[in-house]
């Protein structure tokens, strides 16, 4: 925490400031593997409305919808004078007087001024946009990962030194009218820290005001900081250190300075006044409890069976992702089939594994970001023996070599003049391929890859004990211990779309942000093997032996699910899966059907519903393919007999969880620490980029620039963007996600989690400041969890509607 | 016949036309049916085009004019037959793109209407038969295009960058309206055939003073509207605008400048100096914008540099009378550049190229690569070239050309070299078939345009020590940059190799300075 007003400003201090401030910062991941972030994540000490306004300080800008959308709710009736009152009540401003309808505009905390804001607030210049055009600039160059053939010359150095390195020459701020930037720049020393400590004494701040002056900074170009905070991350998780968000911030911090330099101006940092909860933040608690009520209605509606019904043998089993879009497919999977039986599960399905590409040394985690991969698995072509396979992996290893040769001539200076005269013409081909969206067809079986033989060698992937101790875990968690059908799918997730950027925040986020193909083949070589299948019955649990796993991959921008691996499928159960695989047919159907209001497609027949959706996930000019997880309300942890007869819509994340089967509550533990978060970050991801999409959203698909492979920028520069896309959270006329907090319920004592919350503070802090809403569901009915007076039964009754 | 083509082809922008003069609120009530009209208008104009393609291999050249003599005269011969299909394939890509594209947007309709006005306007730049005619067409393309540039007309970046498209349009509008008047002075018409006509019968004759202005004048004008340094600014900017306008831009509008020279070739070629001046300012935008493409970080900057370069390069091979290979780079690069903005989205699925300026051969070794890479490129290119029967001789601009095609090559192969024998195996081949293709297309293209292009052109007139001297000079400054991007790893850890990089990655500051003087001049409305 930054010093109170007494403190010298030691180093230690100011270090312990700058580190405060850097860790409010939520990380960004690249595009490459875009995984949903919180990006209330470092404001979780603070509560819901206080986050709110200490963004607003910091930024300008609201995190709720504006004020006109809460009064046309309000004067539609979906927000009721009830869901105000008991919004006032649950955020503890009972005494001061009850809004009585939403202001024009919200009136919000005086905002925090950087050098730059001073003086353009006073001069009408345009420094704000200027100072953050430069940073942005430099860190494409420093974070580049390969868009440019000439790279900046100072790399390997640390960021701030690398930066100072070529702003030391930098003619453009001047160029631009900041008089003497590149000998002020000089002035400062080459160590961030100190460079920090040197321009706060310039300015003559004093350290209570440190802390909102440097967030208002970071702030400014919380993209890049985003980006720097992830790479952060990376580092430490595996054990390491970065200093390089200080080195931003230092960067950030060194144009104010020029500027002050220039121009004497000082930053502005009025303190926060607001005591109660701002308007806004009471507004939105009153929205969610008037959406809430239908959630409790349904789940009530839903009761409990009274008795769960002798099982009779499911005729498969089907594990899917608790991603909300499961939810649909679930359904509609047991609507083809009664007898069949689905489970919601993290998609990863406990196997946090890196995969190897072939022919690459390094692989990506597939696996919630929360953890590290514990094993490595390589790819291999998918050859019958080792001799093919090496021949594949050559020509694999050359044709990748030959792409880059071919590249460089392309991109290249000099080259690229007899490139467009001998092969531009050639374009034409393409242009009018995509045009006609022809996609080539069997181009995925040419990537199918086989990677049993490693995983299940002893020497490479998974040893034997790693193996068990990995399939307990994963049959244990997903509550898959008894009662095992024929054949059990293991059904990851990935979503196709062309000539996007933002594909990767369409897949599993389970698995990192990739396809979840990987993991659901892992975790099934792993189940069938016979080694582990020996040994599971020494720990409680028996797989009979006619049961199979396979793996599988739900395509949610089509609807279709590709089996894989089901060449090694034994004779006896061939037929079965055929059985299964026009299940997953029929299912598709209905699940295209109920989707195709949303994307606007016509239920013309089944056939052409398919083909539509086909085309548009191959369509380069689709900015739509699917609607991902927008719409997301609720997390349900409770057995599917429980939800099983209601139509969540797609706006439930649904893990199975049966507090029977779970005596020490270690599972329950489990959910809340990490699938609850994981949906938690997502939940919020939505909220804030539907809220204020210029803020926290990445913008106009339109306008995408893709800088450095890693993000992308809208328009002519500006700072990285974070968030989800305006067309993600927007069909054109309306919101398709209305930024509600995740109602999380639980089907566990009360107690219990109580006390599982007590041993997680930052968890505790999600449920006790506001960043979601915990219920207990009981067998006769629900009971809200109160950040202060803690477990209540909801005052709604369950017929109001 | 030509009279059912001069309607068949009038019949697309007379579409677009009634498109644009509807009214906005109507077009954006029905933002389908307005993808539809213009969507129709492109089918129009590629069934014309293509009409006109038979027409003119059947008879020959034509020009015609509905009523006789009247403005609206549309000249067909291979050069604006080939342009028109090439307008009409892309204005379809473009607008079959944007249907889905804008899908949602809330002034979709608006978008057709002028995106319809931007596309009939230079179909008809491209067919006019008559300056005048022209001219309108130019000034109208630029008119719409800013509407699109103003597409979301609250962004602060976006008005910027349209005043400065604004600022550069008219000055070129200027330039050419002055070269009109010049040259009605002159030939007593603003008849295309005429002009040209007349323009061929003064080769080798003095030119008066007027006449060399009007020159000047279309030269300076190609140059503005075809982004040569130092007036490129306004065209990186323009990335404020859906991708599919600038997919427009970069494969369209921007070639109108090299356009215009090629069709007044016969004009332009009267003056050998203004020729040498278009080399020169050709050369060096290639140079600079090549450069400065290889530094930037995002992929739309990238490819805007890239367009600056190629711009630049069918520049300089017009001054250098290479009219029919400026031509076949024109269409080859739209076709190109439509295809790289529209899919710029693939992106991040695409594998990262290796930074040249991070490659760490061991030096003795990549310099005997080099003399070998180089070796077996000058083999390449000659030997093909011979082949297709390609004579220095006859066109000065070949040498500076093959000079270049044989820079290419070597750095295709050296680059090669550093990878396994097999794949430097396959490359040669690779090299093998872009000199054949490019040979090939160059000799194709030269028959194609040989009645629509000068028979001589003024190089020839110039004298020979000129014309070689500017040869020279260019092929040591493309040798010159050549060799610096060859020793990137070295230059990029030395002192002054990291201020070059500097003063390219911020593109000589011309961008920092031509926008605060637009600013100054022209100051954003206080908020």
């Amino acid at each position: 925490m930054c010093p109170p007003e007494v403190l010298q400003n030691s180093d230690t201090d100011l270090l312990d400031c700058v580190e405060s401030v850097c860790e409010k910062i939520p990380p960004l991941w690249p595009l490459r593997h875009f995984v949903a972030v919180n990006p209330f994540v470092g404001l979780g000490h603070l509560d819901f409305a206080r986050g709110l306004e200490t963004i607003h300080q910091a930024t300008h800008e609201s995190a709720t919808l504006p004020a006109s959308y809460f009064a046309k709710a309000w004067q539609a009736h979906t927000i009721t004078d009830d869901d105000l009152r008991q919004a006032c009540e649950n955020m503890g401003c009972e005494d001061g007087p009850m809004p009585q309808q939403p202001p024009a505009e919200w009136l919000l905390e005086k905002p925090h001024l950087s050098v730059a804001d001073v003086l353009d607030k006073e001069q009408g210049s345009r420094w704000a946009t200027l100072t953050v055009e430069e940073v942005s600039k430099w860190c494409a160059a420093y974070f580049d990962e390969g868009q440019s053939l000439w790279q900046m010359p100072w790399k390997g150095q640390p960021l701030f030194r690398a930066w100072k390195r070529g702003a030391e020459m930098d003619r453009t701020p001047e160029v631009t009218g900041l008089k003497g930037f590149r000998s002020h720049i000089k002035s400062l020393p080459d160590d961030a820290l100190l460079a920090i400590e040197v321009i706060l004494q310039r300015l003559g701040l004093p350290p209570t005001s440190w802390d909102a002056y440097l967030y208002r900074l970071l702030m400014t170009v919380k993209g890049w900081a985003g980006y720097v905070q992830y790479l952060v991350r990376e580092k430490k998780m595996r054990g390491g250190s970065d200093e390089s968000l200080i080195h931003l911030l230092a960067i950030r911090l060194a144009y104010d300075s020029a500027l002050h330099s220039a121009y004497g101006a000082i930053p502005s940092l009025p303190l926060q006044k607001n005591a109660s909860p701002s308007p806004a933040a009471i507004w939105q608690e009153a929205l969610e409890i008037s959406h809430r009520r239908a959630w409790i209605a349904r789940l009530n509606l839903a009761g409990t069976p009274k008795s769960e019904p002798v099982q009779q043998r499911p005729s498969f089993q089907a594990v899917f992702c608790i991603d909300v879009r499961s939810e649909i497919m679930r359904r509609a999977l047991e609507a083809a089939d009664p007898q069949a039986e689905t489970i919601g599960f993290a998609g990863f399905f406990g196997f946090p594994i890196e995969v190897v590409p072939v022919n690459q040394d390094h692989g990506t985690a597939r696996c919630p970001v929360l953890l590290l991969p514990s094993h490595r698995i390589q790819e291999h072509p998918a050859c019958s023996d080792k001799t093919t396979t090496l021949q594949a992996e050559n020509r694999l290893k050359i044709s990748s070599q030959l792409a880059g040769v071919w590249k460089t001539f392309k991109t290249a200076s000099i080259t690229s003049f007899p490139f467009v005269e001998s092969l531009g013409l050639a374009s034409a081909a393409p242009l009018l391929r995509e045009s006609l969206v022809m996609t080539p067809a069997g181009k995925k079986q040419a990537t199918a890859l086989d990677i049993k033989s490693e995983c299940c060698s002893e020497s490479g992937g998974l040893i034997v004990e790693d193996r068990v101790a990995m399939a307990l875990g994963a049959l244990r968690n997903m509550g898959l211990t008894k009662n095992f059908a024929r054949l059990v799918l293991i059904c990851g997730h990935g979503s196709h779309s062309a000539n996007n950027p933002f594909a990767s925040s369409l897949d599993c986020g389970a698995c990192g942000g990739h396809a979840g193909d990987a993991n659901a083949r892992v975790a099934a070589t792993v189940l069938n093997d016979p080694a582990v299948r020996s040994a599971l019955p020494s720990h409680g649990i028996d797989i009979p032996g006619d049961t199979v796993f396979v793996s599988a991959l739900h395509n949610t921008c089509t609807d279709e699910i590709l089996l894989f691996d089901s060449e090694s499928l034994p004779a006896t159960h061939v037929e079965a899966l055929e059985v299964v695989k026009a299940t997953f047919r029929t299912a598709g159907d209905l699940v295209r059907a109920e989707r195709s209001l949303a994307l606007g497609l016509d239920l013309v027949s089944r056939e052409s519903l398919l083909k539509s959706l086909e085309k548009r996930s191959h369509n380069w000019a689709e900015v739509r393919p699917e609607w991902g997880l927008a719409g997301n309300q609720a997390f349900i942890a409770a057995p599917r007999s429980f939800t099983k007869h209601l139509k969540l819509d797609g706006q439930a994340f649904l893990h199975n969880y049966d507090a029977d089967l779970d005596p020490g509550f270690k599972i329950l533990e489990l959910i809340l620490c990490a699938p609850m978060v994981v949906a938690n970050w997502i939940n919020l991801q939505y909220f804030a980029s539907a809220s204020n999409n210029d803020l926290f959203g990445s913008g106009n698909k339109l306008l995408h620039n893709v800088v450095g492979k890693l993000g992308v920028l809208e328009g002519n520069g500006g700072d990285l963007r974070t968030g989800l896309p305006w067309q993600s959270v927007h069909d054109g006329t309306k919101l398709m996600h209305t930024p509600l907090r995740l109602n999380v319920f639980i089907k566990a004592p009360p107690e219990v989690m109580d006390r599982i919350l007590d041993q997680h503070e930052s968890v505790a802090n999600l449920v006790n400041h506001r960043w979601l809403h915990l219920f207990a569901l009981e067998d006769d009915k629900v009971l809200h969890r109160h950040p202060h007076r803690g477990w209540e039964p909801l005052a709604h009754s369950p017929k109001e509607n | 016949m030509t009279n059912a083509l001069f309607v068949l082809l009038l019949a697309a922008p007379t579409m677009w036309a009634f498109l644009l003069v509807l009214p906005v609120s109507l077009a954006n009530r029905h933002p389908l049916w307005s993808g539809r009209l213009a969507n129709a208008g492109t089918w129009l104009a590629m069934i014309g085009s293509l009409a006109a393609v038979g027409g003119v291999a059947l008879a020959g050249g034509t020009a015609v004019s509905l009523p006789s003599g009247g403005i609206v005269m549309i000249y067909l011969d291979a050069l604006s037959v080939t342009m028109a299909v090439l307008i009409g394939f892309i204005g379809w890509v473009i607008v079959r793109f944007s249907r889905t594209y804008l899908a949602g947007e809330e002034n979709q309709g608006r978008f057709f209407q002028w995106l319809g006005g931007t596309l009939g306007s230079v179909f008809l730049l491209v067919i006019s038969g008559n300056l005048a005619l022209l001219l309108a067409a130019w000034i109208s393309t630029s008119f719409c295009l800013h509407h699109l540039l103003l597409f979301y007309p609250h962004r602060e970046a976006s008005i910027i960058s349209a005043r400065k498209k604004f600022v550069f349009s008219r000055l070129g509008d200027l330039s050419l309206l002055t070269a009109a008047i010049m040259i009605f002075q002159n030939f007593g018409t603003l008849e295309l055939p005429a002009i040209l006509n007349q323009a061929r019968g003064l080769a080798g004759a003095a030119v008066p003073g007027s006449l060399t202005l009007a020159i000047a004048c279309i030269a300076f004008g190609a140059v503005l509207k075809s982004a040569q340094f130092p007036f490129h600014t306004w065209l990186p900017d323009t990335l404020e605008t859906p991708t599919p306008v600038s997919a427009l831009m970069h494969a369209g509008i921007i070639s109108a400048g090299g356009f215009l020279l090629i069709r007044l070739s016969p004009l332009i070629t009267l003056s050998a100096e203004i020729m040498l001046a278009l080399a020169l300012i050709g050369a060096f935008t290639a140079l600079f914008g090549s450069l400065v493409m290889l530094t930037q970080t995002s992929i739309k900057k990238s490819l805007a540099f890239s367009t600056v370069a190629q711009m630049g390069y069918m520049m300089m091979q017009c001054g250098l009378g290479a009219f029919a290979l400026a031509t076949l780079h024109l269409v080859a690069h739209s076709l190109y550049k439509a295809h790289a903005f529209l899919e710029s989205g693939e992106a991040v699925a695409r594998k990262p190229a290796t930074p040249i300026s991070a490659r760490s051969e061991k030096p003795l070794r990549s310099i005997g690569g080099f003399a070998m890479a180089l070796g077996f490129g000058i083999v390449l290119c000659f030997g093909i070239g011979i082949i297709f029967g390609i004579s220095p001789a006859k066109e000065p601009g070949v040498v500076v050309i093959g000079s270049v095609l044989i820079m290419a090559v070597t750095t295709l192969l050296w680059t090669a070299l550093a990878n396994r024998a097999a794949v430097f195996f396959i490359s040669l081949i690779m090299a093998l078939g872009v000199c054949i293709a490019y040979f090939a297309l160059h000799h194709a293209i030269t028959w194609v345009l040989q009645d629509a292009l000068p028979a001589q052109s003024g190089m020839e007139v110039m004298g020979s020590v000129w014309v070689w001297g500017v040869s020279a000079v260019i092929v040591a400054a493309f040798f010159a940059v050549f060799l610096l991007q060859a020793a990137l790893p070295v230059l990029n850890q030395s002192p002054w190799g990291q201020r070059l990089y500097v003063l390219v990655f911020n593109r000589f500051y011309v961008n920092a300075f031509v926008n605060r003087l637009l600013l100054k001049l022209w100051p954003l409305a206080k908020a």
